[in-house]
């Protein structure tokens, strides 16, 4: 079925409107609809349709990889499809330029191709109308907001139908009804749309409830009193800082102010968004003068989640979201991609955290006996604030000793916790016992404490310039405030045996992973368009493209040739019969002989075609003599047949020139 | 004394109100008599057998001026069709098979005609025919003929098979077993028969018109290629229009055709056919088409085996011997392209995959026929 003259026309130069590449639609447009003003078709066998079906293959995977690589995931989407009539276009091409009225489906499946002569492999069909679907549907993609898309769709879809109304439906009744059809798609379309933004309202919450993320800025369940303890190789964050510094330490990420069995809760949660300027910088503090550096590169899966921080951080460069802090000193990022690779600023002097409250100084009650007992053989009572958090860290570095295999509940002989076993049994276990003891010791002692979650940043992690937190570097400390300074300052009582413990886990295929890793964070990096790489990449499809483009027109080329008997094929007789200016002529009324056409079925035709023309079987005989008799034609016969022939288009054209004056019958 | 007795005749066939049935009477006595002059002529030079020689009512006109090779095509031609209705085409492949010097192997339903095809073609000749109904027990003696100890002589006398004959109906040539059907392949390509390491010569007319039904395959050998190869044309003769069925119906109330049918062209008018065959002249560029096609055949995908240089041979022949029927004394493509599947097709073998997926070597044929640019 044939695609009615200017449809194809049309539905890109709406597609151009809707998605905003009006002068691409209307080239494309003047492309495909030029083909009904020229006669010269594309001799296509099913090689060449296989060929350009595969050059349209390149363009849609090259399309869909380019688009998944530099755009956001849902961008990308509407993107890709708003791009489909590019990548099609060569088979759009093909269809209105080549001389075959349909593409056999084995043109589109590879499987398909290896049975040519199957009944499937044989069907074909006309791809106008399909690529006239794909037009509407890119256009359909563009987010642009424009009230007019459904009347143009509608338009477009009723000019379609009409050429195939059934004549048993007069146009009134047909108009009519396709009017009905579409207000009802117009209000369905509606009806549709209200129905999904509730179901979304209602599902929302529950599906986010079901996926939450482990690392919350609300809670966190600490491993005390459990065995496993993540000591993961994976790479988490790579850290860079200019040459000659180190970098953090210690990398907050999350912070909380009340404790209960095991478990760290934030008694605020309550986030209020930063100031992001257009270029990604954002200001937590007034700017410093004497600061350090430190650029932070992590992935981010579910484009958003708790942001790794130094500890006195009061600006943030290339951060593409929304920024949002609490009161407890935690920033939350919300991205449009995976992978955030940022700059942070940093100070030793006073940080964002908000002044200290009545939470900051909880104690558990079933841990209160034990951390009082501490407190007093400590005798923090009789210090100042500096001499208790200096005694603490004392307390745990002469007595205590890391270890990440603490007793589970089933080692442990008496009822107590098992933070009071931690201090007054085992004296070991992992930085998680050694945090959470030092905060509500402190707090015990009438220091404001705050437990920190995050990472540590030891030296075996750098690798050349760039430092590989892994996941067994997660870490915890303790964040106090001195009410001298008013300022909040981390300590860490862990013993800095933990980092080679953590060290000692190291698998022995450790190399090849990171060897992937940063693989994968390069290529990350070039897909989210933090490296110059992207913009040679897209230039890589080009000789791909033009490889194939070369190789469907080479094949052509040497297809003719082979087809005539190759280059040893000897100059024919009577290539000169003027049968073929005859040919010529009458392409321009559809009459030429058309491809691979038998010369007797041409014949036929012009017979058919003018009846009263009885000079043109003379011309077809000696024409045939003078090309396939091996006598030739005599002198006298071939000056006829140049006489006929000269005599037959003259007559010809001057009947043309009569229809043109008195106009069509 | 013959021409008085001419006369005579046709005056007697004018009183009676029928002269063409009269005047076959005297003129086949004639023949007969040339006939039989004739065939002792060939006793001398060898064996022959000419057991289903025409009776003399069947007997061919005598005419004043020996017939051009167009006319001899056109007699045939109106013969056959006074009994196979609707088969124009099926008849025109079949003559230039004939003309050209190849055999047949005609394929189609019981019942379509295949047989009568053969009996008209071979009552319309004045020439030797006989029949060999090929059934699974047939024994290549049984083709070739056999040596005999006569204890008179007390020697070995060869008794010939029915091969020796001009025209040669094997009819259901795939019941017999492949030993059987080979015993002609030496008499199909070189017109001779080697039995008892002596060499005896065919007929120089020689013509085999093989049948097969396509739809059985219980009890049945299908033919080996290089049986299939020695076959100049394989072709079907169809279901006829309803028309001409009917024409067929009100044929058959006065007994059948074909048993009306009268030769109407001696042995050497098909000689002479055959002689002007050959000097129907084709072009150097239309060799090139005829081995493009075929050579085609050998790099179409899904083939395994493609046609032979003999398919070649047999296509420019056959395209000869259409020219010559059209009254043209050169080859033209639509020759060439008319008799290219039937000459071609049956040759190639196709690959399991493509034959499980429903392929058939005539559309290879069609297909390559689309894509080899013929020449205008």
């Amino acid at each position: 079925m044939k695609i009615p003259r200017g449809l194809i026309g049309l539905v890109l130069l709406f597609w151009g409107w809707e998605t905003g590449l009006l002068l691409w639609g209307l080239l494309m447009a003047a492309g495909l609809e030029a083909s009904h003003f020229t006669k010269a078709r594309w001799e296509l066998a099913d090689t060449d349709l296989n060929r350009i079906c595969d050059l349209c293959s390149v363009l849609f995977l090259g399309a869909g990889t380019l688009l998944f690589s530099t755009e956001d995931r849902l961008v990308f989407i509407f993107k890709f499809a708003q791009w489909l009539p590019f990548c099609f276009f060569p088979l759009a091409l093909a269809q209105c330029y080549g001389d075959r009225p349909s593409i056999p489906i084995s043109a589109f499946n590879w499987l398909l191709r290896r049975i040519p002569h199957s009944p499937l492999s044989r069907t074909s069909f006309n791809i106008s109308y399909g690529y006239f679907a794909v037009c509407l549907m890119a256009a359909s993609a563009s987010t642009r907001p424009n009230g007019f898309f459904y009347t143009g769709v509608s338009v477009l879809i009723l000019l379609a139908l009409g050429q195939v109304r059934p004549n048993r439906v007069s146009w009134p009744i047909w108009m009519t009804l396709a009017a009905v059809v579409l207000l009802c798609g117009k209000f369905s379309h509606q009806g549709l749309r209200y129905v999904q933004n509730t179901m979304e309202t209602a599902l929302g919450g529950w599906i986010a409830g079901l996926f939450r993320s482990s690392t919350d800025s609300r809670e966190c369940r600490t491993h005390i009193g459990r065995e496993d303890f993540p000591l993961s190789g994976k790479i988490v964050l790579r850290l860079r800082v200019p040459a000659g510094d180190v970098p953090p330490s210690l990398l907050r990420v999350g912070a909380y102010d009340f404790y209960r069995r095991g478990t760290w809760t934030a008694g605020t949660n309550e986030f209020k968004q930063a100031v992001v300027n257009s270029r990604g910088t954002a200001w937590l503090l007034p700017p410093k003068k004497i600061f350090s550096r430190v650029e932070i590169a992590g992935y981010f899966p579910d484009r958003e989640g708790l942001l790794p921080l130094p500890h006195g951080t009061f600006e943030i460069e290339n951060l593409p979201g929304i920024l949002r802090t609490n009161p407890l000193g935690v920033a939350t990022v919300q991205i449009a991609q995976t992978l955030l690779d940022f700059q942070a600023d940093y100070w030793t002097g006073p940080s964002m955290d908000a002044p200290p409250g009545v939470t900051d100084l909880a104690v558990p009650d079933d841990e209160r006996p034990v951390l009082s007992n501490v407190v007093a053989r400590l005798g923090l009572d009789q210090m100042n604030e500096r001499q208790k958090m200096r005694a603490v860290s004392r307390f745990f570095q002469e007595d205590f000793h890391y270890s990440l295999s603490s007793p589970g509940r089933a080692g442990r002989k008496d009822r107590s916790s098992p933070l009071g076993q931690f201090l007054t049994n085992t004296l070991s276990g992992h930085c998680e016992y050694f945090a959470t003891a030092t905060v509500l010791l402190l707090r015990q002692a009438g220091v404001y404490a705050r437990y920190i979650t995050g990472y540590a940043v030891p030296e075996s992690a750098r690798h050349g310039d760039t430092y590989l937190v892994r996941e067994r570097h997660s870490h915890a400390w303790a964040l106090v405030y001195h009410s001298d300074t008013k300022a909040w300052e981390q300590i860490d009582n862990t013993p800095s045996s933990w980092a080679d413990v953590a060290e000692a886990s190291t698998p022995w295929w450790e190399a090849t992973s990171d060897f992937l890793s940063n693989f994968y964070f390069k290529f990350s990096k070039w897909r989210w368009g933090k490296s110059s790489f992207s913009r040679y990449a897209q230039w890589a499809l080009a000789p791909l493209i033009f490889y194939m483009v070369w190789r469907i027109f080479s094949t052509r080329r040497r297809q003719h040739s082979t087809a005539m008997g190759g280059p040893s094929a000897p100059a024919w007789p009577g290539l000169d019969s003027e049968l073929y200016l005859i040919d010529k002529r009458l392409a321009g009324v559809h009459l030429s002989r058309q491809p691979n056409e038998p010369l007797i079925r041409w014949q036929q035709r012009l017979e058919e075609a003018f009846p009263a023309s009885p000079s043109l079987r003379g011309i077809f005989d000696m024409h045939r003599r003078l090309r396939f008799d091996p006598r030739g034609l005599e002198s006298r016969d071939r000056e006829r047949l140049r006489r006929q022939a000269g005599a037959w288009l003259a007559e010809f054209s001057a009947h043309l020139e009569q229809r043109q004056q008195t106009g069509p019958e | 004394m013959k021409q008085s007795t001419c006369l005579m005749c046709i005056i007697w066939g004018i009183l009676k109100g029928n002269v063409e049935l009269e005047l076959v009477k005297p003129l086949a006595t004639f023949a007969e008599k040339t006939h039989q002059e004739a065939g002792a002529m060939l006793d001398e030079n060898g064996p022959t057998a000419r057991s289903s020689r025409p009776s003399p009512d069947d007997a061919l006109p005598a005419a004043s001026a020996p017939l051009s090779p167009r006319g001899i095509y056109e007699q045939i031609t109106a013969s056959i069709e006074s009994v196979m209705r609707g088969q124009s085409v099926a008849i025109r492949r079949l003559l230039a098979a004939l003309a050209s010097g190849g055999h047949v192997l005609l394929e189609d339903y019981p019942g379509t005609g295949k047989t009568t095809l053969a009996k008209a073609l071979a009552r319309s000749i004045d020439a030797g025919f006989k029949r060999i109904q090929f059934t699974p027990d047939l024994l290549p003696s049984d083709i070739l003929g056999v040596s005999v100890f006569n204890q008179r002589d007390q020697t070995f006398s060869f008794h010939e098979g029915p091969i020796f004959a001009d025209i040669l109906l094997a009819d259901e040539i795939n019941r017999a077993s492949p030993r059987t059907q080979s015993a002609l392949l030496e008499a199909m390509a070189e017109f001779q028969v080697s039995t008892d390491g002596q060499r005896r010569p065919l007929g120089p007319l020689f013509f085999v018109v093989a049948t097969q039904n396509p739809i059985e395959f219980r009890g049945t050998y299908p033919l080996p290629e290089a049986q299939m190869d020695r076959f100049a044309m394989q072709f079907d003769l169809g279901y006829i229009s309803p028309a001409d069925e009917v024409a067929v119906l009100t044929a058959q109330n006065d007994g059948h055709p074909v048993d009306n049918v009268k030769a109407c062209v001696s042995l050497d008018d098909i000689l002479r056919l055959r002689e002007g065959v050959q000097n129907v002249r084709i072009s150097e560029e239309l060799k090139y088409y005829v081995v493009s096609l075929v050579t085609a055949t050998r790099r179409a995908p899904g083939v395994q085996l493609g046609a032979s240089p003999r398919a070649s041979l047999a296509l420019m022949k056959t395209a000869q011997a259409l020219a010559l029927f059209d009254g043209q004394d050169f080859v033209s493509p639509e020759h060439i392209h008319e008799v290219a599947t039937a000459v071609i097709a049956h040759r190639l073998v196709l690959e399991p995959q493509a034959k499980f997926s429903g392929m058939t070597t005539r559309q290879v044929m069609d297909e390559i026929l689309k894509r080899v640019p013929v020449p205008v």
